[in-house]
């Protein structure tokens, strides 16, 4: 399994990164040998914990966006993002809970590193990064569920991706989204990827 | 049978191409949009009529049979190729600038990296293209925007609405590409002054609905060539 530990939106820095351009042309001869991430055959009983760590992935997008949206740093078209995002992805949140054979878990403690919310830039590069993180994160659990399950993720995701477009152009990634493809990438993957963003979960480092 | 060409607006744009613009008229156009709760596993096509036109392999044709997993690819090959060679021309004819032009160059660059790989996951079953005429739409800046919304809209909910039809060893390659359509969706939205995400949650468009909305635009101008040497028998 391709190790992800170094994508662009994971490397160290000044806790927030911005993605790299990719030539479209080799990134489409990549994109056949992108590697399936699940094991095992999909069932409902397996939804569920993919679920749960769904609504993980958009909490942790809501608590951001709504902490920098209060910040008193962004203002304009990128106040407007933060706005629009979080309402969007707290809808997220309840459509993935709907999903669950029972109650959703109680939200963890979301932290964030003080440098996240500096500037206006710092708060669009992490919004960048986060996006980036919760495409490949629905993506990396995409052959897991079951297509009754997907039915749902697909179209959070698609949401996700708009909001991913949106905060890009904002935030003037070069490029934009030059990449053919968004891949996946494991639950572990994920959580592995935060603490370089600058967030920790539960209090853990 | 070929999509009828519909009469221009007092804009200049076709009136199908106003009805596939996404911002409220799309929502209602679509009717036929499966809700996402109802559709599963089945992609109804009873399009046979459309699919010839647009030069594709006939879709599943029995009501309750889903799609083989090679027309499911053929249907976003053809989609895929749609896209690529409206941003290509868009790039070629160049009146674009600024950050239009940048979105033209790249987003057709990853259309067309799309195209390629699935015409190699595909290869001999891959269904010829078709061809296309674009009508003007890539001559200005204010038509370009407004066609690579409906696009870039239109595949966003398209592929999302085929992929819990697809196999397990496509499924995971196919929501790669479809994020990335999504993402097409919110920056071209951002350049044109639209909404770039104007709904929690993206709509499901099924095979059926899509390909008639492709249909609807009349960008496809050819209609398969007949193999047929004989004249028909029937009598009218």
């Amino acid at each position: 399994m391709e190790d992800r530990g170094t994508h662009p939106s994971a490397r160290p820095g000044a806790g927030v990164t911005r993605a790299t351009a990719i030539a479209g042309a080799a990134a489409g001869a990549a994109l056949l040998a992108i590697p399936l991430l699940a094991d095992s055959k999909p069932s409902r009983a397996a939804d569920a914990a993919i679920l749960e760590y769904l609504i993980l992935v958009e909490r942790i997008q809501v608590a951001f966006e709504e902490r920098a949206a209060e910040a008193g740093l962004a203002s304009g078209a990128l106040l407007t993002y933060l706005r629009r995002a979080a309402e969007q992805d707290r809808v997220h949140v309840g459509e993935l809970a709907g999903l669950l054979p029972g109650p959703a878990p109680d939200e963890p403690e979301i932290e964030f590193d003080d440098a996240i919310f500096v500037s206006a830039d710092t708060i669009a590069d992490a919004a960048v990064a986060l996006k980036d993180l919760a495409l490949s994160a629905y993506n990396g659990q995409a052959a897991a569920l079951t297509p009754e399950a997907l039915t749902t993720t697909v179209s959070l995701v698609a949401i996700d991706g708009r909001h991913a477009g949106w905060i890009k152009v904002l935030a003037k990634v070069p490029g934009v989204a030059p990449e053919a493809t968004d891949p996946g990438r494991t639950e572990q993957q994920v959580r592995s990827a935060l603490g370089p963003i600058g967030i920790t979960i539960g209090g853990s480092p | 049978m070929s999509p009828d060409r519909p009469a221009a607006t007092d804009s200049g744009l076709p009136t199908t191409l106003a009805a596939i613009d996404r911002d409220g008229a799309l929502a209602d156009a679509l009717g036929r949009a499966v809700s996402r709760r109802g559709f599963l596993r089945h992609s109804l096509l009873g399009a046979g009529a459309l699919t010839s036109a647009l030069g594709l392999p006939a879709l599943a044709a029995a009501a309750g049979e889903a799609s083989s997993q090679t027309d499911l690819l053929n249907y976003a090959l053809t989609l895929e190729r749609l896209q690529a060679d409206f941003f290509t021309e868009a790039e070629m004819v160049g009146v674009l600038e600024g950050r239009e032009r940048e979105a033209a160059r790249v987003i057709g660059a990853v259309e067309r990296a799309h195209v390629s790989a699935l015409l190699q996951s595909l290869g001999s079953k891959a269904a010829p293209s078709p061809s296309f005429d674009f009508r003007g739409t890539t001559e200005s800046t204010s038509s370009f925007l407004k066609t690579a919304v409906a696009f870039e809209d239109l595949a966003s909910a398209a592929y999302a609405g085929v992929m819990p039809d697809l196999s397990n060893d496509v499924v995971g390659v196919v929501a790669a590409v479809h994020t990335t359509e999504s993402q097409h969706a919110g920056w071209i939205r951002t350049l044109a002054g639209t909404d770039p995400s104007p709904n929690a949650i993206e709509d499901l468009l099924t095979v059926k609905a899509t390909l008639e909305i492709v249909g609807s635009t009349g960008f496809i101008t050819t209609a398969p060539t007949t193999t047929a040497s004989g004249r028909p028998s029937f009598t009218g």
